[in-house]
């Protein structure tokens, strides 16, 4: 039986950690592909979309990391790696709450300098807030992944197709995922569901991205 | 829906590869939809890019013709907007 207990370094950790690698490689093929977008056509909106999926990668690579000094000081509470742990995921959190406030501007398809500056405001708080709050922080990437799924539905409404079809059931995924993550106090189940469903997401909308691109 | 700038551009190579690779002007500003001053400046962009050539016909008029550069940017800008819809950028 796995011991699903958050943070317990023999037992969940490693699947999470897994998952983690495959997350990592999936959000790295949007990345590139979006980056080739930009150089065939010279449209910044590709360019931020690659940079979006960049930041995303980059804080899981920190998240990774925080794992590996948690491990390293599983058994010696009150060691130096603890800090650089909370270091390394305080980082992942402003990382991926950047990487998806990006995508969200991105598709809310907003100029105005006020509202830019507001809304960097606000995501600076949010990971602020979030390195003490893990509800807070999946809480608030389940509505920022909402939203990006509404945005998806709206244009997959006008032109209907496959592709438009599956990544609106992955960015829908990434979102539920949030939201089962804000759970986990009730069951660290949640917390796993949301995980596996989270890298089937990811996995989803590169999978699209890379057929569109080999065909 | 405004158009981006890759949008227009495939429009016109579209344009032009659904009429075997060649087109005169005024045609092609009517079908891919283009103010003239547009269609200046994008088929500009094309000829320096070795996308499109200008050509002339035994009367002496222009056309616009698609080389085999033009094809392979076609497939590059079929592809981005395959993402860009997919995406629902």
């Amino acid at each position: 039986m796995i011991n699903l207990n958050l943070y317990d370094p023999s037992n969940y950790l490693a699947l999470e950690l897994s998952l983690i690698f495959l997350k990592i490689v999936a959000v790295l093929i949007v990345s590139l592909f979006s980056y080739k977008a930009y150089n065939i056509t010279k449209e910044k909106k590709y360019l931020a979309l690659s940079t979006a999926f960049l930041t995303i990668m980059f804080s899981f690579i920190l998240k990774v990391s925080s794992y590996y000094f948690f491990l390293k000081n599983a058994l010696c509470l009150g060691c130096i790696g603890y800090e650089l742990f909370y270091l390394f995921y305080f980082l992942y959190i402003i990382f991926y709450i950047f990487g998806s406030g990006m995508l969200v501007l991105l598709y809310s398809e907003q100029e105005d300098n006020i509202t830019l500056i507001f809304l960097a405001t606000l995501l600076f708080l949010v990971s602020l807030m979030s390195i003490k709050n893990f509800i807070l922080f999946s809480g608030f990437e389940g509505i920022i992944f909402g939203f990006i799924t509404l945005k998806v539905i709206e244009k997959y409404n006008r032109n209907k197709n496959k592709n438009a079809m599956l990544t609106t059931i992955g960015f829908g995924l990434i979102a539920i995922a949030h939201f089962l993550k804000a759970n986990y106090i009730y069951s660290p189940y949640f917390y796993l569901a949301g995980e596996l469903l989270n890298i089937l997401g990811y996995i989803l909308i590169s999978i699209v991205v890379f057929r569109i691109f080999n065909k | 829906m405004r158009r981006t700038k890759s949008d227009i551009l495939y429009d016109i190579i579209d344009v032009l590869i659904k009429n075997n690779g060649k087109m005169k002007p005024t045609r092609l500003l009517y079908k891919a939809n283009l103010s003239y001053t547009q269609m200046q400046e994008y088929i500009k962009q094309l000829i320096e890019k070795n996308i499109v050539e200008e050509e002339e016909d035994k009367k002496g008029k222009k056309f616009y013709k698609i080389t085999e550069k033009g094809y392979v940017y076609f497939n590059e800008l079929k592809k981005v907007k395959d993402m860009k819809n997919a995406l629902g950028l």
